[in-house]
């Protein structure tokens, strides 16, 4: 329950790291801090792509839609017969 | 001509996007969390847009509010579906780097549960505009400005507020080679941004025109 509400032990909390207020480039990484984080960084920049492409994907289909009915009610008599909006 | 921009900022934010994991890939490591602090260079920029996205809806929500424009409405809405989508790539960006950086997903220190809220604020404004009925628009654009102000408070609870997240010093303070890759994806962020508005600025013109023509059909009628 504790956690759930997200209270959390002195003990977890004095484990934290500290927080950083600046970046400092590094030349040699050591092996074991190389291999776990590639997956995540992967992950994140798939995640954007992913986003992006879906986000496209999805608004090409309502703006195809909304056109097709807007041109559908020019078409009938009564319609304006334009070209819709630019 | 108009109809050509979506298209032309997409190709260009596109070829940013695949030339950025190169200039990503010649930047340092970062001294204590190693490469997983790379995911910075498309998580920070993320919220830049988001921040951006608000700030035009919370603009154009103001214009419609008190000038009943229209077309500033429409301009709302879709800045306001863009901030959800680019809080939605910061969301899932972050504790991808948390989990590696700080042990786990997720920690409910001021700064990320009020990236949270903002984030909630801007899905409750999409579905007020959805599911709200007639008059739900201006009551959706009091929601916006109530979620502008909150970004400054975002920004700077690094600052005030014990954390583990890093502080708003961090960007200002970037070495050369760093920066440039950094700076490469907020651009590549902000072109992206610019296509996707212009895309769904579009969406909302011809759902405007749609409704004149049927208003104007059943009238004929």
């Amino acid at each position: 329950m504790a956690a759930a509400i997200g209270i959390v032990p002195a003990g977890v909390a004095a484990a934290q790291p500290e927080q950083v207020n600046e970046f400092v480039p590094i030349d040699e990484l050591p092996p074991e801090d190389r291999l776990p984080a590639a997956p995540f960084l992967i992950a994140a920049y798939s995640v954007v792509w992913l986003l992006a492409f879906g986000y496209f994907w999805g608004l090409s289909r309502r703006l195809s839609s909304v056109e097709h009915d807007v041109q559908d009610l020019q078409r009938r008599p009564g319609g304006d017969g334009g070209e819709g909006v630019a | 001509m108009q109809g050509r921009w979506p298209t032309v900022w997409l190709v260009v934010a596109a070829v940013m996007f695949a030339v950025a994991p190169l200039l990503i890939a010649q930047a340092p490591n970062e001294a204590t969390m190693g490469l997983v602090a790379k995911i910075f260079y498309f998580h920070v920029p993320a919220w830049f847009a988001m921040f951006l996205a608000i700030f035009i809806c919370g603009i154009a929500s103001g214009i419609y509010l008190f000038r009943e424009q229209a077309s500033a409405d429409r301009l709302a809405v879709s800045a306001a579906e863009l901030a959800v989508l680019f809080g939605a790539m910061g969301l899932i960006t972050g504790p991808l780097w948390a989990r590696v950086s700080w042990g786990v997903w997720w920690e409910w220190d001021v700064r990320l549960t009020l990236a949270l809220i903002l984030e909630m604020i801007f899905i409750a404004y999409l579905l007020l505009r959805t599911y709200g009925g007639p008059g739900s628009e201006k009551l959706a654009a009091g929601l916006a400005l109530f979620g502008v102000f909150n970004v400054p408070f975002v920004y700077i609870s690094v600052n005030v507020w014990r954390t583990i997240h890093p502080e708003t010093s961090v960007v200002p303070t970037l070495p050369p080679d760093m920066g440039l890759p950094f700076w490469w994806c907020v651009a590549a962020y902000l072109v992206l941004f610019m296509a996707m508005l212009n895309a769904r600025q579009r969406l909302e013109d011809q759902r405007a025109a749609l409704d004149e023509l049927r208003l104007a059909y059943d009238e004929d009628a």
